[in-house]
């Protein structure tokens, strides 16, 4: 009688595992090894200034939102108006990645749809992106003062995303 | 109009479906000859309804009836109709519908060829059937409902997905499904048998040729899927270890470990509850792929749109059938009798050491399969399994399957002789041995190349020289061997034929992963480029327009030594409805050789993308599986199957280890 | 053992066909030495920053990026994929085995920015251990299995005389004087 009841033991076993799975879905989204490792070091130039390069040594000391865009990303003006927003906010600097695009294009970009960023970097084939582990367009890094990544969202930034994770997140890191 | 008669078939079909399932059943129970003899026509009934309803939606696809919501979905005006055709079971609804008719058409079948069988286990079988029918018409008629209407209808339809519109998306799902609904078959001879208490030798041998259809099918229905993948998706792979494509797998190896043990089971009266097991567990997987490819846990090229409420349902009826048989299994399993008895060396130890690795190899497939997904809901992570780990686990576990396979038909039944096996075999092992030596010294191959000719040569050896014996004993002057070979039965030849195939596959698949040459460029008209030997000239570029894409079709001038080879076609689509690009592979198909050439992405300068490969027998990879087809066919289509009298007795078992009961011929 | 003679020969036959056809295998494959060069310089044109001598570059690169995942797709290799950062990380990785990397190092690079998720041979570690381990957990316990079934099943079957047990007839000897009795019948 005992050795029989192996085979349902195995399968019962087998359907919680399906269950759980189908229970908590796994999201589409990829989990950062980045977030809370230093910001990779990167130097790249301005979008409107060649000559002026920025890396991300330059912000220590203060809290940072990175926001990877391009002006071939449809999703990326659906987010733009919430980083219209954050950039009135004082209590973080944001900071643009235009991303495998060209430099007149992301200009235009920005004037087009306004310009909420402190500065904006360029990254023009992409090299830079990949040290950051962007997958795609739009992303956006939250970096702490101590140049440690905190979080990463995939996608689109929605009001509601800020409210939940950004929001607070930035209450944390201003106290520290 | 169509759709809505489709809609009331499919609800009537559930009607019959479920007094099917319910009345045989009782009457088997009760031994209600009236309600036993109502199987039969309740299997005609549900089938002729379930064959009007799937007309009606492929009623619906032909007159490109835009005010059903799977039509529109799937199809559109532009599609061709042979597309058209084939989109019906494009997507998720659509396919639950041409599932139900091949389960419809399965258990009309069995109701119609049992003539011989008892009619308590007809009953039995045919209620079985039934009861998955009703389950699966009612999980189409309340979570997936292809009739379902658009309100106002749609002008026109999103058109099917790019990838499916080919010819091998008509025929590989049916196929498939064929093998997945087959071993329904056999599971419900399984649960009949354990609802008896009759499981014996006959119980197998009316099973056998069920399964060994259904495994054909479905061996038919994973190579189609490669052939198909191959020549579509543009990368020359064909085989990925997707999930979906494991998720037919499975089914397979059990199905391949099924079919040895119900010969046993019908020779010698053993194994008769692993072949019971087997037999729940091959369709049981059948279902647990119908679950992974629809619930969206797990994401592939393959899944269908994932909706997690039907996956719920999918996986609750998966609770229901998979785990009341193995609770049903467990029952009624320790008072079904040994059989018969053998020895440490016997054919029925070799068969259990089969299916011991089939099985093995089974479960490390789904683990693998399911790793990823089990971690994340844990919470631990994201992690991939692909290729490297499928590969790294499964070819150490098949390697004991290929050498057994050849010994095997050797070793006498119940006791085997030892210095008989070594005397049968020794020149075969030599013959392969110096064959597979050469060839790897001469092209100086790898030890994995090596292995694995070694391994074909002697499988192939090994089953010709079994032909010779066969055909030889008792037959000392020529010519007769040709009548002796028709007097042999249908089944030794099928076992020859698919052991050949597994030979000649092996054979394909160690030459061409081993041996096989890529290469990616990027070229602008014009240019050329050489890879193993061969040059590759793209001499033009044209546009061309399909009838529902726009295309950029190359010319390659192939040749060797100066000599022309081929002229291949590539293409890169886009289809217009979807906003879709495609690459369209141009393959010349040789026997010793296949060219691949694909298009990548254009680049600035008007440049492409090109990726050419050489892969050498290619083809003996889709023949080998041909003949594992062909094997399962002759071994089904095998007279003894079809022998209403019975010729010669072989005793049930009796007392503490069975019942006493009729008997069967003696078998190959 | 004029069959066996007989199947010697075929096999010294079916070698001297495949040794024939491995050599044309292997001349495609290896190529003719005098081409080379001529071909050499059409070649550079067509493949841009690739050397003559780069085939064991190229095969390293192509092993290593079989064992990646596109990141952008839904499950395919960056060697098989045309995606955009599939060909640009093909090409990173390429540039750093020819810088002398290893492919431990290249593999580190991505899961570094990617994680673990980037792998198709998952790692061996704590949470992998039990899908390494499986193939060989899984054989050992139905070796066990069977062992002890056969065992057991000799032990009940022990005391009982043959007339009770249901037995086929023996081997292949019964079956080939059934093809004979058929024959006699002249059926098929």
């Amino acid at each position: 009688m005992k050795k029989s009841l192996i085979p349902l033991g195995l399968f019962l076993a087998l359907s919680c595992t399906l269950a759980l799975g189908l229970a908590r879905p796994g999201s589409d989204e990829v989990p950062s090894p980045l977030v809370g490792k230093p910001v990779p070091a990167f130097q790249l130039s301005h979008l409107d200034n060649e000559k002026k390069v920025f890396t991300p040594a330059d912000l220590k000391g203060k809290v940072w939102v990175l926001n990877v865009w391009a002006s071939w990303c449809v999703s990326c003006r659906k987010e733009h108006p919430v980083f219209l927003e954050l950039g009135q906010r004082k209590d973080l600097i944001l900071v643009g990645f235009n991303y495998q695009d060209a430099r007149d294009s992301g200009l235009q970009w920005l004037k087009k749809h306004g310009n909420p960023y402190r500065l904006t970097v360029f990254d023009e084939d992409g090299r830079a992106g990949m040290d950051l582990g962007i997958i795609g367009v739009p992303e956006t890094f939250v970096i702490d003062r101590q140049g440690k990544v905190r979080h990463k969202f995939t996608g689109i930034l929605t009001p509601e995303l800020v409210q939940t994770r950004l929001l607070p997140l930035l209450k944390e890191l201003q106290g520290a | 109009m169509m759709p809505d008669i489709g809609q009331l078939a499919l609800i009537l079909a559930l009607g019959l479906a479920l007094l099917l399932g319910t009345l045989p059943l009782w009457g088997a129970h009760r031994n209600d000859e009236r309600c036993m003899q109502l199987a039969r026509p309740l299997a005609a009934g549900q089938f002729v309804f379930l064959l009007l309803a799937f007309a009606a939606l492929l009623n619906s696809f032909i007159r490109n009836d835009f005010s059903v919501s799977y039509v529109a979905s799937h199809a559109n005006s532009m599609l061709p109709v042979h597309l058209r055709i084939a989109a019906t079971w494009g997507g998720h609804e659509g396919s639950l519908l041409l599932w139900l008719i091949m389960l419809g058409g399965w258990t009309w079948a069995v109701a119609l060829f049992s003539r011989q069988l008892p009619l308590p286990m007809v009953a039995r079988v045919l209620g079985v059937l039934g009861l998955i029918t009703v389950g699966f018409i009612s999980f189409t008629l309340f979570t997936s409902n292809p009739f379902e209407r658009l309100l106002p209808a749609a002008a026109d339809g999103q058109d099917l997905n790019p990838l499916l519109q080919d010819p091998g998306m008509i025929f590989h799902p049916p196929l498939l499904y064929m093998g997945y609904v087959g071993f329904s078959v056999a599971f419900a001879f399984a649960i009949a048998a354990l609802l008896s208490g009759e499981v014996d030798a006959a119980w197998a041998r009316w099973a056998r040729p069920w399964t060994l259809v259904a495994w054909l099918f479905l061996t038919l229905g994973i190579l189609l899927g490669s052939f198909w993948a191959y020549y579509e998706l543009g990368w020359g792979g064909w085989w990925f270890w997707d999930a979906v494509e494991n998720a037919s797998f499975m089914p397979w190896l059990v199905g391949t470990a099924l079919i040895h043990s119900l010969a046993v089971t019908e020779k010698r009266g053993s194994f008769k509850n692993w072949t019971l097991l087997l037999a729940i567990l091959a369709f049981s997987l059948s279902l647990l792929g119908t679950f992974l490819v629809r619930s969206g846990v797990l994401s592939s090229v393959h899944a269908f749109a994932s909706d997690p409420q039907r996956g719920l349902y999918i996986l609750l009826f998966l609770v229901v059938v998979i785990g009341g048989s193995l609770a049903l299994y467990a029952w009624r399993a320790p008072s079904v009798g040994l059989g018969g008895r053998f020895e440490w060396f016997s054919r029925e130890t070799f068969l259990l050491l089969n299916n011991l690795f089939l099985l093995v190899a089974m479960g490390t497939v789904l683990l693998g399969t399911l790793y990823p997904l089990a971690i994340d809901a844990l919470g631990l992570g994201k992690i991939s399994v692909g290729p490297p780990y499928f590969e790294a686990v499964f070819v150490p576990l098949m390697l004991p399957v290929l050498v057994l396979m050849a010994v095997g038909p050797f070793v006498a039944w119940k006791r085997g002789n030892a210095r008989r096996l070594w005397q049968d075999l020794r020149w075969a092992l030599l013959g392969s041995v110096l064959l597979a030596g050469a060839l790897a010294l001469v092209a100086r191959s790898t030890v994995g190349v090596a292995l694995g000719v070694l391994l074909a040569v002697w499988i192939g050896l090994a089953t010709l020289w079994h032909v010779v014996l066969r055909l030889r004993s008792g037959a000392p002057e020529p010519g007769r061997w040709w009548r002796r070979g028709r007097a042999v039965p249908a089944a030794f030849w099928g076992m020859v034929v698919a052991h050949a195939g597994v030979a000649v596959f092996v054979l394909g698949v160690t030459l061409v992963k081993g041996l096989d040459h890529e290469q990616d460029s990027v070229l602008a008209v014009g240019e050329r480029v050489q890879v193993a030997g061969y040059d590759f000239h793209f001499q033009t570029l044209t546009r061309h327009e399909g009838p529902n894409f726009i295309a950029g079709r190359a010319r390659f001038e192939v040749s060797r030594n100066g000599r022309p080879v081929a002229t291949l076609h590539p293409e890169k689509r886009f289809y217009v409805v979807q906003r879709m690009p495609m690459t369209e592979a141009a393959i010349d198909r040789g026997f010793t050789r296949d060219l691949y050439v694909s298009l990548g992405e254009a680049s600035a300068q008007g440049k492409w993308g090109v990726r050419v490969q050489v892969k050498p027998f290619m083809g003996w990879v889709w023949a080998g599986c041909l003949f594992m087809a062909l094997g399962g066919l002759l071994a089904a289509a095998d007279r003894h199957y079809r022998r209403q009298r019975l010729a010669h007795p072989v005793p049930r078992s009796t007392g503490p280890l069975g019942e006493l009961g009729e008997l069967a011929p003696t078998l190959p | 053992m004029l069959e066996g003679r007989a199947l010697l020969a075929a096999a010294l036959a079916g070698m001297l066909w495949l040794v024939g056809m491995a050599e044309e295998a292997s001349a495609a494959l290896g190529g003719q030495e005098a081409e080379v060069a001529q071909v050499a310089q059409v070649a550079q044109v067509a493949q841009g920053a690739r050397q003559a001598g780069d085939t064991s570059l190229d095969e390293r690169a192509q092993r290593l990026a079989q064992e990646l995942r596109c990141l952008v797709c839904q499950n395919q290799t960056i060697a098989d994929s045309h995606a955009e950062l599939a060909v640009q990380l093909k090409a990173e990785l390429r540039e750093q085995l020819r810088q002398g990397a290893t492919d431990e190092q290249v593999r580190q690079f991505m899961v570094d920015r990617y994680g673990e998720f980037v792998l198709y041979r998952p790692p061996l570690n704590l949470t992998t251990a039990l899908l390494w381990g499986s193939p060989l957990v899984l054989l050992l316990a139905g070796g066990g299995l069977f062992l002890a079934h056969v065992r057991e099943r000799k032990r009940a079957l022990q005391g009982l005389p043959d007339s009770q047990l249901p037995d086929a007839l023996d081997g292949d000897c019964h079956e080939a004087e059934n093809d004979a009795a058929n024959e006699g019948r002249g059926s098929t």
